[in-house]
């Protein structure tokens, strides 16, 4: 039943599904787990808030600019609409590049640095696909998981490349959000955790870590979840959480216009809306 | 009660059915552990139908039970079968349930070999007014699940039985199709009519994001008894 020659027509398919990307399959098939990630990056030191009006900024989150084998990305015209409606710092939500290599990750950091303000980011799955991309994600975009607050806000990123969360993340996700009561906790990472109704993968896999986390959230009152990884928008809100994918900014999409979410903070209130990037 | 009510029924009308009862235990580092047990039956009311149902409780979060799950099948031209079904999950410690309706076309090309396929809808309920209630099937975060296995008894001896699969599927639960779940059953005849039955079962995490890593693991030991 499982001869040789089936084994080999696996593999076929393996390298098949990955024709056209520079992936290395010994980093796909071994790559640091998340509970390794996660500590790595809770022992790095914490990050440096951003210089904002604590009583009034703007800031944009958005996954997946992917910047590919050509260099294409989006971050140039994204620029514009940084200086033109005065946002203060983003948070990129995973899949920075498309195959983690040394070229991209250049690339991509060239790009986020011209933005002029502060870029936070967390790892998305296709920041792991090379031998030694985890070290490399790290040294150059910072932890995996981190927080900083800005006003009355507390922002939280996560590490969820691999469609999981992991023990020691839940817990630190845990203190993160029973420190801030006072605080409006909004939390970034790559997967969704709902993604409206289509029968597809591209959710945190298991069930029960997703009604975990939901739980939390609604139990300590987070104003919600923005994630990437699917490269278009989708707004869901359950029991005073949003679920938001606004997975969009992706050389290719997936559906809908390319674009970002912009988060407003004014007396005492967080706002957000989907921008179009024309 | 579903089960039960279904045991009573089918003892009272002499129908053919077995009943089986297990004890597992479910890890899933950093999530949740479970030691489940879990009551099924399944009988034939009709020739080429078959209705079953379980429930199960938690040991380790004493209460209500925490599972129920009932389906109806109807064979088709001997080697092919399409089945429809609920399953109502509770995670007590989150207050958070889930409506899960299925239909599934289970195919068994050969003896032992088998493929199934369907679709599922997956109604989270997270209010914490509701989160118990099996009424509910809309909401925000209603979901399409794809469902799929392949299974394989790869042994069929009447003293010892093995079986590996893999697949979303499960008589109490249906995992997302994220999670690639692997099992391998055994079960060896102690008398007539009763059969010991051991699972282990394993799942891979990640297949979305082609990172895979090992997630829940779990056993499960019990016997099923014919009638």
């Amino acid at each position: 039943m499982v001869s040789e020659r089936n084994v080999r027509a696996a593999l076929a398919a393996l390298v098949l599904l990955a024709a056209g990307c520079d992936w290395s399959l010994r980093e796909v098939l071994s790559h640091p787990t998340v509970e390794q990630r996660v500590r790595e990056s809770l022992a790095m030191p914490p990050v440096e808030p951003p210089p904002v009006n604590p009583d009034s900024f703007r800031f944009a989150m958005f996954g997946d600019p992917q910047v590919r084998k050509d260099g294409i990305h989006r971050l140039g015209r994204f620029r514009e609409h940084v200086v033109e409606r005065g946002i203060d710092f983003v948070c990129v939500l995973g899949d920075l590049t498309h195959d983690a290599t040394e070229e991209q990750i250049q690339w991509m950091r060239s790009a986020l640095d011209s933005l002029g303000v502060p870029v936070y980011a967390a790892p998305g799955n296709h920041d792991l696909y090379q031998t030694g991309a985890w070290d490399r994600f790290k040294e150059v975009f910072g932890p995996g998981c981190q927080w900083f607050r800005a006003g009355r806000v507390r922002i939280i990123l996560f590490d969820t490349a691999g469609g999981i969360i992991g023990p020691t993340q839940f817990r630190w996700l845990e203190e993160q959000l029973s420190l801030s009561a006072d605080e409006i906790k909004v939390l970034g990472t790559h997967f969704p955790l709902f993604d409206g109704g289509m029968p597809d993968l591209y959710r945190l896999a298991s069930e029960a870590e997703r009604y975990r986390l939901a739980s939390l959230l609604r139990d300590t009152g987070a104003w919600g979840l923005v994630s990437g990884h699917m490269h278009y928008f989708r707004a869901f809100e359950s029991n005073g959480v949003r679920f938001i994918t606004c997975g969009s900014m992706a050389p290719k999409l997936d559906g809908g216009e390319p674009g970002y979410l912009l988060l407003n903070y004014a007396a005492g209130e967080l706002s957000w809306q989907f921008v179009v990037l024309d | 009660m579903l089960t039960m009510t279904a045991v009573f029924l089918s003892l009272f009308l002499s129908l053919p059915m077995n009943v089986r009862a297990t004890l597992g235990l479910r890890h899933e580092p950093g999530v949740e552990t479970r030691l489940p047990l879990t009551l099924a039956g399944e009988l034939t009311p009709a020739p080429r139908t078959r209705l079953a149902a379980g429930i199960a409780a938690d040991l380790l979060r004493p209460g209500l039970p925490d599972r129920f799950a009932f389906e109806a099948g109807r064979e088709i031209g001997g080697r092919a079968e399409v089945a429809v079904g609920v399953k109502v999950r509770h995670w007590p410690d989150w207050r958070v349930g889930e409506n899960l309706a299925f239909a599934v076309a289970r195919l068994e090309p050969r003896p032992g070999l088998e493929f199934e396929a369907g679709i599922a809808r997956r109604v989270p309920v997270l209010d914490t007014h509701r989160w118990r209630s099996p009424l509910v099937w809309t909401g925000p975060l209603a979901e399409w699940n794809v469902v799929y296995g392949v299974g394989w008894r790869f042994l069929d001896h009447p003293r010892l039985g093995l079986a590996v699969r893999t697949g979303n599927r499960g008589m109490m639960d249906l995992r997302t199709p994220g999670l690639i779940g692997i099992r391998f059953d055994a079960a060896s005849r102690l008398g007539p009519g009763l059969t010991a039955i051991a699972s282990l079962a394993g799942e891979i995490k990640g297949l979305s994001a082609a990172l895979a890593e090992l997630g829940a693991v779990g056993v499960e030991l019990g016997v099923r008894r014919g009638f």
